[in-house]
């Protein structure tokens, strides 16, 4: 039972950060995209600029839904603005201060 | 008396403004980020970081950095009496706003910053580089002094709390004493949550546009207005460690013309970590009690 509810829980882990493609997996558009909603300021972009951000790191409407599903989920969306959860802060750190590429 | 109009442009450059000056030898541009990295990964051209941790504080005290250090500062800066200083940053210049109150405290001329903050340089357009300027000859930084008036110690707050207006800048969770910090910015944070008993909550960021500018000057003027500010009597700001207060200064200060505003750099982070501090919780504000005296 125990050993069940384990495997359970690692399985909800991968799939609530992001499947196969775990975090260290995640392209640097994902992470550059997550630069571009910080660099939008306070507010964050409309929902209209975020999606024309999203376009530029060549996200579609769907491939932007993903990264606001989950209880990882790096952005939210607040009275129509776009900006970082918790986890998309760290997320932005993470990347931040990781090499310079 | 100076307009609304005439303090903005002597407070605030735009992009355009500054991309006609960049080249101009008596311009100072300064970053200042919550995120520095951002800065080696790209900036205006011609700027130079400033650490809000390494530079703008006393590197053992809590405190902000003494005059020496100040002219050390500036110094590697480049700054003269002469320079025209433009700070801005990221967050809607969150931090570069902090550089600006405490530059200003000490006494420079001409401190400027450029609305919008690195968001409106970027939505722009406009190129950034990762080329970091080479030194800048030393020499004629104007010596520092402190301008006592524009700071507040907890003496200050009391006073303000009890016969003019305090002004807490944080966010309404914060002020009610739900969050000791705000979820993505734990790194500073106090003992207790709450607000200063006697603190009306206007929270920095209701001064910015989604844009990231700061909010025209009339309706600035109506914001604070409505919460019972008035420009001829003292107020003092705080948040929870002084630097989204030094935004509500410089929009009372130097954009509406208020005439005594300090800010509180100890902030929350002081008043919220003491022992036998007063602290009011909720939406009321709350009164000092008449035999605290800080």
């Amino acid at each position: 039972m125990r050993e069940g509810l384990d495997q359970l829980e690692s399985l909800l882990k991968t799939l609530d950060t992001g499947g196969a493609a775990g975090p260290r997996q995640r392209p640097e558009r994902y992470y550059q995209l997550l630069v571009d909603v910080y660099e939008r300021g306070r507010h964050g972009p409309d929902a209209d600029s975020f999606a024309a951000l999203g376009r530029n790191r060549g996200y579609d409407a769907r491939g932007l839904g993903g990264f606001f599903v989950g209880a990882r989920a790096p952005l939210r969306r607040i009275e129509g603005q776009v900006t970082l959860t918790v986890e998309g802060h760290r997320l932005l750190d993470a990347h931040l201060t990781g090499p310079v590429r | 008396m100076e307009d609304l109009a005439a303090r903005r442009r002597r407070v605030l450059v735009d992009v355009d403004w500054l991309t006609d000056n960049l080249h101009d030898p008596a311009l100072v541009l300064l970053e200042v980020d919550d995120r520095p990295a951002l800065y080696h990964r790209g900036h205006v051209p011609g700027a130079r970081l400033v650490d809000w941790a390494g530079d703008l504080q006393d590197p053992v005290r809590r405190d902000l950095p003494g005059p020496e250090a100040m002219k050390a500062l500036w110094e590697r800066l480049g700054i003269t009496a002469g320079s025209t200083v433009v700070f801005y940053g990221d967050l809607n210049n969150w931090l570069a706003a902090y550089g600006y109150w405490l530059f200003t405290a000490f006494g420079l001329p001409d401190v400027r910053l450029l609305d919008g903050g690195r968001q409106q340089w970027i939505t722009r357009g406009l190129p950034l580089t990762v080329d970091v300027p080479g030194p800048r000859e030393r020499g004629g930084a104007p010596d520092p002094v402190l301008r006592q008036e524009m700071r507040a110690g907890r003496s200050d707050v009391v006073a303000a709390a009890r016969g003019g207006h305090l002004v807490d800048v944080r966010t309404p969770q914060e002020y009610y004493g739900q969050w000791l910090s705000e979820p993505e910015f734990p790194g500073e944070t106090a003992h207790r949550p709450g607000h200063i008993p006697g603190a009306v909550n206007i929270p920095w960021d209701l001064a910015v546009d989604l844009d990231g500018c700061l909010r025209p000057s009339e309706e600035l003027a109506e914001l604070y207005g409505a919460a019972g500010l008035v420009p001829e009597q003292p107020v003092t700001t705080y948040c929870r460690i002084g630097e989204r207060s030094a935004h509500t200064w410089i929009v009372l200060h130097d954009l509406l013309g208020y005439r005594q505003v300090r800010n509180y750099d100890g902030s929350w982070t002081e008043w919220g970590s003491m022992t036998g501090m007063p602290i009011a919780l909720g939406s009321d504000r709350g009164v000092m009690p008449v035999d605290f005296t800080g």
